[in-house]
């Protein structure tokens, strides 16, 4: 990891400057709309950019968008894609080395995964009897196990992996990109979370903290609520109110509003509120019509796992996620909620956690390729950190933030790569090591954007996703450009 | 390496604002044009750096490039990995590297570095692990960091002459940290006290209505540019309505207001809204945005502070009693360690809220950590809040940008170490709370307390008198329990082999076995269902009452061992309890899941083994849930395999009952295997296993076991049974003579060793955790009366109300961390004050945090900022925009003010006034500037877009509360009560999960906004459309975006839906007129002045009547009665009114 100065700057206007140049300094980041394609035109006249028009990168980019499987708990490296053979010689011995300064909980010897690895495809990439679909995919997968963090708790370590900083409130990544590239799609949200996990710092983790609200996720639902049930807020009339009754109130609107636009005089602000509410009123068809999965075929509904109640919840948010995407939305996060934390019951918990995800998420990736939507998508698996290859209890694992495995798919990464290792036993990160900083970073890169301009000025100095650290790991990255942006 | 040294010290030098604001400028002059400046500028930086004649120069070069090379890439590699044994610490190898002589000088290996020779340096060598010695000793540095190492030592080790940073302990001179701010520094304008300005002369002197307005005309008139006209009445009392309470006028203040032509009418009405308490939830809540309030702590743990609505009523009742804002300020540094107001005696504890409200991470493993975070929070808050600075930057190295030194930063961050903020560190930690009750409430909850403990000590004393008769009971009937042991290790092998017989005809002939109907129960709570479960098939059914139970009254012939058997479907486990004769035989009888409810998985089942006594039995099923569908019961003479009737045990003679549990320990103890089992058990098993006894010289109990004759089973365990209850009989004697009462064993050894077991705390005759079943009578009635009067004292137990607040704390001085991390410290740092403002000469007291003082200091007259931070604050809350634009940034990195002159009087004035924030308010509110329309002209515009002139008034959006409480006013549906909790959630629980429930929802309250509680993490959906300022941070100036979300509540949510409903009902209550058209006209003329303050045009009546007549035409087409039509058409005009940005914008 580099360590930079953390007030660096860049003469290349960066995107706030970009905002900030064409308008009246930074309230007119009020001029915005969340869907502001029209607010853009009603505020073309003053000049008045649309934050989130979509925003050409720094460079050609590999990916065009972003969509994040966040398994909330911290799923097992050891029990997934990280094979190591001698943890299961040595079952019960105890570790051979010393274990890190700060750790959650007591653990004590070698702990053997009950799940049994084999290889796959034409990468031979070892995968463990959890996910036996997703495995089918590793030739498209860039198998990170060096992967390591900062912190061994739940809100520390979700917050890092969302936002950089296991300490304080920055925006997220979903929200830097958006921030970055704007979105393709005027009609939809840039960035969208379904189904986000409340606690553990809950919405840090999707917040644009000081960047403009615009570039805050919009959250469908939460953990606690199943994935046919997550809105968008007040996307439907309390009172039911029928569309075209609504379309009267709506005209009436903007006849008083252009009144008063004739007395004050042209106001850009005013006049994309106008503009925000004939978006908002489209809204309330073209979302619910988006998440509206009986348009799907019988096909899709089978392959995503939808007619299995096991699989069906995050089927139905993979499935969301592919609509999205192919929407145009920037980001989307979709998350399988605080399940992956065992402390114990690690058999039967991972497994049945491995169930509900492994068919859902190798949907997704084949459908994408079916698509072509793979090429310029990038697909982020992973938790907050991993487990240790020492037992809690007797059939348990505590957090790990030290070595552990992430994947990500398509959107320009080397396919059947396995990055990096940790230790003969799992614990600990040892080649090719890639903190969440230098993810980050890569994550950036793949979109086109340098994450050292990547800037936003806020409390008396420039911030950004990676603070002063961040490597980009071009060894993941595919050596062929997949398209031209 | 990807980026050159160059781009990087380019990264690291400052950009004044001023050039940030020209880069289009700077883009036309050039990228290396802009990099000369830059270089310039850097370079008269580090010159004064260099004007410090303490030391001899340690290179030859100050060269600022390699300077910056050295603090960006090698400084941090040497603290990150060399300091830990290479420094003020420790010297392995009797090497440091914390200085450039000490590289040089190099330890017992030689010297470290030869300048301008990586290949000859040792350093280079052993990073380079091609070396026998490899450092760092754990892993191999990353390959850039070796590179950028080799780069150093080729480039000659620059290393600045400025030692003291707080890496390089030790080697630090004595000269005063002072000098190393430059000259620029200290000539910043933040860090000058407010200066009298002279009052400018200008042109349109009767535009001008106080100093206040000539500081702007002057500005004005020089940038050649006119105010814009005075706003008119209606635009002026809705603005300064909603300024000051966050309402809007009533249309009869409206009325009145328009009515009064004197002079200091708007006067008047500044001060009828000040003298208000709505004044006080208005500006309080803006506090709050500055207080980064929230009654939860959201990160990672979101635990409800669920008194943190107490700081939040104190600062709305300062600002309603307007508290003097010095005041203010120390209370909530230090309000605990203030003497109290008169009659106010909570207030400054509760103040210090303001340091306890911060989100922490409250799972942070490292406890350290934790604490130096929390720490952080505090510092980094009131740096922005109250002076401007982001004192947070110094943390991990000197402020880049402000004359803030890392030793500053933990000199300050010392005061807040010895504060106690926490009560624990461990995960999850606890932050402090601190009564809010007179002395006397508390002397009295502690006293009450007392009681509380004195009570619970007579109940524990009783307890354990209660448990000692038990356990003494037992121990006299040890011989019974050992014998029902036994007889119990014997059902168990008998029920391995043995079958039901229920099911067998011959077997019930016989055995002369009774069957009993389960639904012929004598006394009972369930149904009894005799049909649908098949030809002779009755079963039991839940009624609704639990437990289920079942009772029988059974005639037996013969006393003697029954087997007891159960038919039954279950598709669930349902276990039974079977209580024969008042005594639990079996808890969990007939607990198998047969397949399903249905008769064809009905199954007979063996359930209990016991004794039976000639005459009446009671027999009593019970179930905790509803029953199996039990079909059958029978009773038969238990037989072992070999045909033999089984043997039982007889009840005490003295009428003793054995408690269930003693006998599974000693069942437990029977069965248990290995060398630690005691004598006794090692007896019955070797018995057991090989029929013989083991030899005397082994054990000398087994020499008492002798003439047993013949030896059998059976009688071995009685004659075992018979030496227990010797043994404790014997030990029972021996206490009760007077002259063997300290004996502490029995003589003979095989006596003893049953003692011990008998004695022993984990042994048979444990104390069982739950006794209440077992106590005797009279114990039990006085243990329950006991208990009852503890409850009674703990339910009467007074509550002191608490609140988050601080306390001192162990006194201590900071070590500086480099880098920020606490697991590298550098040198000690006193207890003090930035320097820049205070110099380094200033004892803070020994024996105190500091905080007391460092109130007092940020306080005083002449402070630079804290006058200037919130007088601009108040600016900025009344025009939309602070004369620094950057309100919680006062440093280089801030705006300039737009009007210093106007800020330092303003500022000077403010003091003067004693700290009065309503004067503030009057004075600014009275002014020309203020009054201004929000008219716009096309010269100004194109010369000053942003208004930094204030040449109109800006127009300004409503914020959230605003919005929701306006829009609840003007349906009359605010609830205006003040104060208390609406968090329904105990302190300290978890709030994330129960965020749908139990909250009261933003839809239903009809409270002010500034009431809701503010869970972090889980904001309303509408605060944040409408840009609530994020709780977890410190917020200065909110954003005001144009949302979609935003659209979709007014379209959408239920609180506009039922607000204006409301509306629509009260309107169609009222007949204004005979004539319906000019009562319709009439309820248009209300709408329009309740939600704009103005009555509508003709054009405005005639549009609202025609859609009125439109869209309820619309509804009666789809069916919906008239009387329907017409609310819902007058509610959708309501709602349309209101969703306008006449209301939604402040003219």
């Amino acid at each position: 990891m580099r360590t930079r100065g953390c007030n660096e700057f860049d003469l290349v206007l960066n995107r706030r400057d970009w905002l900030k140049q064409s308008a009246a300094g930074f309230g007119s980041l009020a001029l915005a709309g969340l869907l502001g394609a029209e607010a853009a035109t009603g505020a073309a006249e003053s000049g008045a950019p649309n934050p989130l028009a979509a925003r050409p990168p720094h460079f050609a980019p590999r990916a065009r968008r972003v969509i994040f499987l966040f398994m909330h708990g911290g799923p097992s490296q050891v029990d997934t894609f990280d094979y190591k053979p001698l943890l299961e010689r040595d079952d019960g011995k105890p570790l051979p080395f010393s274990k890190p300064r700060v750790f959650s909980a007591q653990t004590g010897n070698l702990l053997k995964s009950p799940f049994k690895f084999q290889q796959y495809g034409q990468s031979g990439a070892w995968v463990s009897e959890l996910f036996p679909h997703v495995a089918e995919c590793v030739d498209e997968m860039c198998i990170i196990n060096g992967m390591h963090g900062s912190n061994s708790r739940h809100g520390g370590a979700l917050l890092e992996l969302h936002t950089g900083s296991d300490t304080f409130v920055r925006p997220s990544m979903g929200s830097w990109i958006t921030y970055g590239l704007g979105t393709e799609n005027q009609d939809l949200p840039g960035f969208i979370t379904v189904c986000p996990t409340l606690s553990h710092g809950g919405v840090n983790a999707y917040s644009s903290a000081f960047l403009p609200a615009v570039y805050a996720a919009t959250a469908l639902g939460n953990s606690g609520v199943s994935s046919d049930q997550a809105k968008i807020p007040y996307i439907a009339n309390a009172d039911e109110t029928p569309r075209d009754m609504q379309r009267l109130e709506l005209d009436l609107i903007r006849q008083i509003n252009q009144d008063s636009l004739a007395t004050t005089g042209p106001d850009s602000t005013l006049e994309s509120r106008i503009n925000a509410f004939e978006l908002a009123f489209r809204l309330q068809t073209t979302a619910p019509a988006l998440q509206d999965l009986s348009r799907e075929p019988e096909s899709m509904h089978k392959l995503y796992g939808l007619d299995n109640p096991a699989t069906a919840n995050f089927g139905r948010q993979c499935l969301m996620a592919r609509r999205f995407a192919e929407q145009g939305v920037r980001f989307v996060q979709v998350t399988h909620s605080y399940k992956w934390d065992q402390h114990e019951n690690l058999k039967a918990d991972h497994s049945r956690n491995a169930l509900e995800v492994d068919q859902p998420i190798a949907a997704l990736l084949k459908d994408l390729q079916a698509r072509g939507l793979l090429d310029d998508t990038l697909v982020l698996w992973g938790g907050e950190f991993g487990r240790t290859p020492v037992a809690q209890g007797d059939n348990g694992r505590d957090h790990n933030p030290q070595g552990y495995t992430m994947w990500l798919a398509g959107g320009g990464v080397k396919g059947g790569l396995v990055y990096g290792k940790t230790d003969d036993y799992g614990y600990y990160a040892v080649e090719n090591k890639v903190h969440l900083h230098d993810l980050h970073a890569t994550i950036l890169h793949l979109l086109g954007l340098d994450h050292t301009r990547l800037t936003y000025r806020y409390a008396g100095r420039n911030f950004r996703l990676t603070d002063v650290h961040g490597e980009i790991v071009h060894d993941m990255i595919a050596k062929t450009a997949v398209f031209k942006a | 390496m990807t980026f050159g040294w160059n781009r990087e010290i380019l990264n690291h030098v400052h950009i004044p604002p001023a050039y940030f604001t020209r880069q289009i400028r700077l883009r036309l002059m050039g990228f290396a044009g802009a990099a000369g400046i830059l270089l310039a500028l850097s370079l008269t930086i580090r010159g004064a750096d260099g004007a410090d004649g303490g030391k001899p120069p340690a290179q030859t070069s100050a060269d600022p490039k390699a300077i910056e090379v050295f603090e960006n890439r090698i400084r941090p590699i040497l603290a990150e990995r060399c300091f830990e044994c290479h420094a003020a610490e420790k010297q392995k190898g009797n090497l440091r590297l914390d200085s450039r002589e000490a590289v040089l000088q190099g330890g017992d290996s030689g010297p470290a570095v030869v300048s301008g020779k990586p290949d000859e340096s040792l350093l280079v060598q052993v990073v380079g692990y091609a070396f026998d010695i490899k450092m760092p000793p754990k892993s191999k540095l990353p390959e850039r960091e070796i590179a950028d190492l080799t780069q150093w030592v080729k480039m000659g080790i620059p290393w600045p002459n400025d030692t003291s940073k707080g890496e390089s302990a030790g080697t630090r001179g004595d000269k005063s940290k002072t000098d190393e701010i430059t000259p620029e520094q200290r000539a910043f304008w933040a860090f000058q006290p407010p200066a009298e300005p002279a009052e400018p002369v200008v042109r349109q002197v009767e535009w001008a209505k106080s100093p206040l307005d000539r500081f702007i005309l002057d500005r004005l008139e020089r940038a050649g540019l006119a105010p814009a006209p005075a706003a008119g009445k209606r635009t002026l009392i809705r603005r300064a309505t909603f300024d000051l309470t966050g309402l809007p006028p009533t249309v009869a203040e409206v009325d009145a207001f328009l009515a009064d032509d004197s002079p200091d009418a708007f006067a008047k009405v500044i001060d009828r809204l000040l003298s208000s308490s709505r004044y006080g939830e208005r500006w309080g809540r803006h506090w709050l945005d500055v207080a980064r309030y929230a009654d939860s702590n959201g990160f990672d743990e979101n635990l409800a502070y669920a008194s943190a609505w107490r700081y939040r009523d104190y600062v709305i009742d300062a600002f309603n009693k307007d508290k003097p804002f010095d005041r203010f300020v120390a209370e909530q540094i230090a309000g605990d360690l203030l003497p109290a107001e008169p009659g106010r005696p909570f207030d400054g504890l509760i103040a210090t809220g303001f340091l306890c409200l911060g989100g922490k991470m409250l799972a942070e493993d490292d406890p350290v950590k934790m604490q130096m975070d929390i720490v952080d929070e505090q510092v980094d808050t009131i740096g922005r809040a109250f002076l401007g600075l982001t004192l947070g930057c110094a943390r991990c190295h000197a402020h880049k940008f402000d004359p803030i030194s890392i030793d500053d930063y933990y000199s300050l961050a010392g005061i807040f170490k010895s504060t106690h903020t926490m009560d624990t560190f461990t995960v999850v930690a606890r932050w402090h709370e601190r009564p809010v009750a007179s002395a006397d409430a508390i002397r009295s909850r502690d006293e009450h307390q007392i009681k509380i403990e004195a009570k619970k000590g007579e109940l524990n004393h009783a307890t354990e008198t209660a448990n000692q008769r038990l356990l003494r009971d037992a121990r006299a009937h040890a011989g019974d329990y050992f014998l029902a042991a036994v007889a119990e290790l014997q059902w168990t092998d008998y029920l391995k082999t043995a079958r039901p017989i229920g099911s067998d005809p011959a077997a019930i002939r016989d055995r002369n076995a009774i069957i009993i109907e389960a639904e012929n129960f004598a006394r009972g709570n369930v149904l009894q269902v005799t049909t649908g479960y098949g030809e002779g098939i009755g079963v039991l059914v839940n009624k609704g009452e639990l437990p289920n139970f079942t009772e029988y009254d059974v005639p037996i012939e013969e006393t003697g061992a029954y087997q007891v058997e159960v038919r039954y479907a279950a598709a669930e486990a349902r276990p039974i309890k079977l209580i024969i004769n008042g005594d639990l035989v079996r808890s969990d009888a007939a607990g198998r899941v047969t397949g399903s409810w249905n008769p064809d998985t009905q199954t007979w089942e063996i359930v209990a083994h016991c004794l039976l006594k000639a005459g009446q039995n009671l027999v009593r099923l019970e179930c905790g849930g509803p029953f199996s569908h039990i079909d059958k019961l029978l009773l038969a003479v238990g037989r072992n395999a070999a045909g033999q009737p089984l043997t039982t045990v007889s009840p005490a003679t003295d009428g003793y009952r054995l408690k269930p549990e003693f006998v599974s320990r000693w069942v437990e103890l029977l069965d248990q295997s290995g060398r630690d089992a005691p004598v006794l058990i090692a007896i019955w098993r070797s018995y057991r296993q090989t029929g013989k006894l083991p030899a005397a010289e082994t054990f000398p109990l087994a020499s008492r076991l002798t003439g047993i004759e013949p030896l059998s089973e059976q009688g071995l365990a009685s004659r075992l049974a018979g030496l227990l209850t010797e043994a404790e009989r014997t030990w029972q004697e021996l206490q009760s003579a007077p002259e063997t009462a300290q004996a502490e064993r029995l003589a003979d050894p095989a006596l003893e060793s049953l003692r011990g077991l008998l004695y022993n705390p984990q042994g048979p005759f444990k104390t069982p955790k739950s006794a209440d079943s077992y106590y005797a009578a009279d114990d039990l009635a006085s243990l329950t009366h006991l208990r009852g009067e503890v409850n009674e004292l703990q339910g009467s137990l007074p509550m002191v109300p608490e609140a988050m607040a601080v306390d001192e704390g162990k006194i201590e001085d900071l070590r500086v961390h480099l880098r920020g991390s606490h697991l590298t410290l550098g040198e000690s740092v006193p207890r003090r004050f930035p320097a820049i403002f205070a110099g380094d000469r200033q004892p803070l007291d020994a024996a105190r945090s500091g905080r007391r003082e460092l109130a007092a200091w940020l306080v005083r007259p002449d402070h630079p900022l804290t006058s200037r931070v919130i007088v601009n604050r108040v600016w900025l809350w009344h025009f939309g925009e602070g004369l620094v634009r950057s309100p919680d940034n006062f440093g280089r990195l801030g705006e300039r003010p737009t009007h210093p002159e106007l800020l330092d009087w303003l500022a000077l004035r403010f003091v003067e006034q004693g700290w009065s924030l309503k004067t503030l308010h009057r004075l600014i509110m009275l002014s020309a500037t203020y009054q201004m329309s929000t008219t716009s002209n096309d010269t100004a515009a194109q010369t000053d877009p942003e208004n930094r002139l204030w040449w109109r008034a800006n127009r300004r959006r409503l914020e959230a509360e605003a919005l929701r409480d306006g829009i609840l006013a003007v349906c009359s549906e605010l609830d205006p009560s003040a104060g208390g909790s609406m968090l329904p959630t105990p302190n300290r629980q978890y709030v994330t999960s129960t965020v749908s429930k139990g909250l009261a929802t933003l839809d239903d309250s009809r409270r002010r906004s500034v009431y809701l509680p503010v869970v972090r993490s889980a904001l309303y959906e509408m605060f944040q459309a409408f840009d609530f300022a994020d709780p977890s941070v410190l917020n200065g100036r909110r954003d005001t975006t144009t949302v979609a979300p935003q659209a979709l509540f007014m379209m959408n949510s239920q609180l506009v839906a039922q607000a204006t409903r409301k509306l629509a009902q009260k309107l169609l209550q009222t007949q204004a007129a005979d004539d319906a058209i000019a009562s319709d006209m009439a309820r248009v003329q209300s709408i329009y002045e309740c939600v704009y303050s103005r009555p509508p045009t003709t054009d405005d009546t005639s549009r609202a009547l025609q859609f009125i007549e439109q869209y309820g035409n619309a509804q009666i087409a789809r069916q919906t009665p008239s009387d329907e039509a017409r609310v819902r058409a007058w509610q959708a005009l309501c709602r349309a009114v209101l969703s306008t940005n006449e209301f939604l914008y402040l003219e």
